[in-house]
């Protein structure tokens, strides 16, 4: 192998907290290497693909993006559920927790970030401090400390949101004078009937006193309401946010790599496999192996890279891997633990009138008044997402619903039929009513860290790079489970209100790998994809493996960023409060690197000369 | 007469075929949208406003036995409410799946059955599912800034014949 190429600094992965760390790092002039382990240098066919998802069977998270073997994207349908309860998953993520961790991640330029929806709410104040409410593990910084950097996420992202409905009704607290940078999105026709059957109605949550009142509100969310010249174009109704927004209205990380400093320099299609010590346990670099075509594994090349500063951003469950098959940052004992997510009950049914469901973002509203207070010591809190896509999430309509009117409509069906199904104008009658009043709430529960949810290495299961394969052990907790119980109950409350036919069934089988059963009754959830916690962040190197800098304490020069580091997640969607964390990492790698380096003239540095970095180890 | 469109392979491996076979001759693609009518509640319009109908002829009639098409040509030329059960109704069930989903199902009770194939994006795109209740395909249309904030369009249309 050649003298590998010295960096200021190396980021692995070009989701969105890599793509933010390199825009930053690259602005102040430091050069920055991005290694990507996914396919998509902006060069031949898009990686992320419409296409490819328009005509895709099954349209999952992973739709859009190529089936790449030497950089597996672990996707839902990973998992099946067996018929008696229980569960078996059979895709790169190895698990054997009591419950599946029910959540998938993209690798390929851009990450997750090309899939998300792309809601955007702030965690509140007391989030970061659910000790208070005797659970979970409080963050060692603050909402006050984030809050200028929720601010400088929000532009980078282009949120749209409504200040006065974030303050009044989520009592957020929000600067003076703040503006969102893009205008609330437009509330769906769905939520507006929502919101004319629920607002200012009571629902009694069975583990509070009094009952709480119901209330729509806006989402804020990364979604051009405008077009602009910083953000792009306006949102248009496509109404495919997950897996791929065709107009390039929802934020994606390839509209910050756009920006990107010519200091920086991108190389795809290169796994990391390992990060490199000295004796001291300072970082030296990384080792990765580069392909061109992943169906061909023998065309590998391994290479390295050096630098000063690495700053991890593979997704929380690849930094863990990264960091336990490196033997690294773990004198805590608590890298890979603490695994979180946002486990959802979903509910589902028809509205006694047509809504007109699969337009628009996927969610623009939701419902806040489970989120706070003290009740969330005796059940995890929830936020209540208005879908408007349908069953889609729920059952994967509208498929299953014009299959299920072909065969067997059943005598209650406009039409008749019976048990033959329907035909001509009744086909047509039938689909178009059912699916038209289709609905779903999504309740997306609050998960604690817990040290027995975790990440570790499979013992002799290797990927096709012969990198060691995550094994994942994963639950529910009784508090969990309580919130889903009062998040049923809660469902039961307001689809009566809307005279709503509740069709949500939860049934152990393929489709439910995450049924249960709790006090009796059954209950399913799903993941959001919204994997947290197992690099976490604390006050002590005793308990956690990164300071409030994303930085390793047991590592000087190495950051492990992204959702990974956060203690808690609050009810909220968490990429924003990432992002927030992120930014501010930024400031702290470009301190650290000008103590190490001085202050750097940006003319002095210049251009990274040759991005095709992995080409030069070749003949090593 | 659209002809049958000429994009290449999807990425799902699936063609839209356009090779003239002996089926296509016996039942004509006239014949084929007529049938289509009865089956899916469209009228031939509607029907012929996707651009699909050159392409599901040719695809049916590649996969399926022309005598069995004819049979279900005869079988519903007063209507397909009454429709046996039995192959000749799993194959009205199968060209309607096709039209509404633009998916060529697995039809049940097949000796080898076959996972089912889409037939392209556009057949995707081109769903009557989406039109029965006056939506879009995701991913495939533009319908304009705020158009969800609209109550639904008029679903009106598939009058009985
Ligand atoms: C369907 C879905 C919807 C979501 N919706 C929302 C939402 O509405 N709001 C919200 O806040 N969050 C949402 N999320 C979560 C959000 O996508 C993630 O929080 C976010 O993308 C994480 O960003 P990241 O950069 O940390 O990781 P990722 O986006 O996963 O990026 C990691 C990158 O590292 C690369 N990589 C991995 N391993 C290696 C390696 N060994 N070497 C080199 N590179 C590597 C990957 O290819 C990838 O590009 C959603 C997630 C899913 C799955
Ligand atoms: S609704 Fe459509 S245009 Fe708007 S963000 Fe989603 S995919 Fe993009």
């Amino acid at each position: 192998m050649t003298a590998s190429e010295h960096f200021d600094v190396i980021v692995v992965g070009a989701g969105v907290a890599g793509s933010l760390i390199a825009r930053s790092l690259g602005d102040r002039g430091w050069r920055v290497l991005v290694l990507e382990a996914g396919r998509g240098d902006g060069a031949g066919a898009p990686a992320v693909d419409v296409e490819r998802f328009r005509s895709a069977l099954v349209k999952v998270p992973s739709a859009a993006i190529a089936a790449n073997p030497l950089a597996a994207s672990p996707d839902v349908l990973d998992l099946r559920g067996d018929p008696g309860g229980g569960y078996h998953a059979d895709g790169y993520l190895l698990q054997n927790g009591r419950l599946p961790y029910a959540s998938g991640y993209l690798r390929v330029n851009g990450g997750t970030g090309t899939a998300w929806t792309g809601l955007t709410p702030r965690m509140h104040p007391e989030d970061f401090d659910t000790e208070t409410f005797g659970y979970g593990r409080n963050w060692p910084i603050d909402y006050a400390v984030l809050e200028p950097h929720y601010r400088a996420a929000e532009l980078e992202f282009g949120v749209a949101a409504d200040v006065a409905e974030q303050r009044d009704l989520v009592s957020l607290p929000l600067p003076d004078g703040y503006a969102f940078p893009h205008s609330p999105v437009p509330a769906s026709h769905l939520d507006r009937v929502v919101a004319g059957a629920l607002d200012g109605h009571g629902v009694q949550d069975p583990f509070a006193t009094r009952s709480t009142e119901l209330r729509v509100v806006g989402t804020p969310q990364a979604r051009n309401t405008t077009s602009t010249e910083a953000h792009g174009p306006v949102c248009e109704g496509s109404a495919s946010c997950i897996p791929v927004c065709p107009t390039g209205a929802k934020y994606t990380p390839g509209r910050t790599q756009a920006r990107w400093s010519p200091s920086v320099a991108l190389v795809t299609r290169a796994v990391v496999g390992r990060i490199m010590p000295d004796a001291v346990g300072r970082i030296r670099g990384v080792e990765y192996q580069r392909y061109d075509d992943p169906a061909s594994p023998a065309g590998v090349i391994r290479c390295t890279a050096d630098a000063d500063i690495v700053v991890l951003a593979a997704h929380a469950i690849e930094n863990a891997r990264l960091l336990l098959a490196s033997g690294l940052a773990n004198s805590s004992d608590q890298v890979g633990r603490n695994l979180m997510d946002h486990p959802v009950l979903l509910t589902w049914g028809l509205l006694p009138e047509p809504i007109g469901p699969y337009r628009g973002p996927g969610s623009t509203s939701g419902l806040e008044g489970f989120r706070f207070g003290p009740v969330r010591g005796a059940r995890a809190p929830f936020r209540i997402e208005i879908g408007n896509w349908g069953w889609n999430w729920a059952v994967g309509a509208p498929d299953v619903e014009v299959r299920a009117l072909l065969r067997d409509a059943g005598p209650t069906l406009p039409g008749g039929g019976g048990r033959r199904g329907l035909l001509g104008t009744a086909l047509r009658h039938a689909v178009g009513n059912r699916i038209g009043r289709q609905f779903a709430l999504q309740f997306e529960m609050e998960q604690c860290a817990d040290p027995m949810n975790r990440v570790t290495l499979a013992p002799g299961q290797f990927d096709l790079l012969g990198s060691p394969r995550p094994l994942l052990t994963y639950d529910l907790s009784d508090h969990v489970k309580a919130g889903i119980v009062a998040a049923k109950s809660v469902s039961d409350q307001i689809f009566a209100l809307l005279g709503a036919e509740d069709h949500s069934r939860y049934e152990p089988g393929p489709f439910q790998p995450g049924w249960f059963e709790f006090e009796g009754r059954p209950y399913a959830y799903r993941g959001a994809g919204h994997g947290a916690g197992t690099h976490i962040m604390g006050n002590s190197p005793a308990t956690s493996v990164v300071d409030s800098w994303q930085r390793c304490w047991d590592h000087p020069n190495l950051f492990a960023v992204g959702c990974g580091s956060m203690p808690s997640l609050g009810t909220s969607n968490p990429t924003l409060t990432m992002a927030a964390i992120t930014l501010r990492s930024a400031e702290r790698i470009h301190r650290d690197l000008t103590a190490l380096n001085g202050p750097i003239r940006l003319s002095a540095r210049g251009p990274y000369r040759n991005p095709r970095i992995g080409k030069e180890n070749d003949n090593a | 007469m659209t002809l049958p469109d000429t994009e290449g392979p999807s990425p799902t491996g699936t063609t839209e075929v356009e090779q003239s076979t002996e089926a296509e001759q016996l039942i004509d693609v006239e014949q084929f949208i007529e049938l289509s009518v009865t089956l899916t509640g469209f009228n031939a319009a509607e029907l012929m406003g996707t651009a699909m109908a050159g392409v599901y002829h040719a695809w049916v009639c590649q996969q399926v036995d022309p005598g069995l098409c004819t049979e279900l040509i005869g079988a519903s030329a007063d209507g397909c409410a009454e429709l046996d059960e039995g192959p000749v109704r799993e194959l009205a069930r199968s060209i309607c799946h096709l039209w509404y989903l633009g998916v060529w199902p697995c039809p049940d009770g097949q000796e080898h059955p076959t996972a089912p194939t889409v037939i392209s994006g556009r057949a995707y795109a081109q769903g009557l599912v989406w039109r029965s209740f006056g939506g879009h395909a995701p991913g495939a249309g533009t319908p304009g800034y705020g158009s969800w904030a609209e109550p639904p369009a008029e679903t009106s249309g598939g009058e009985e014949r």
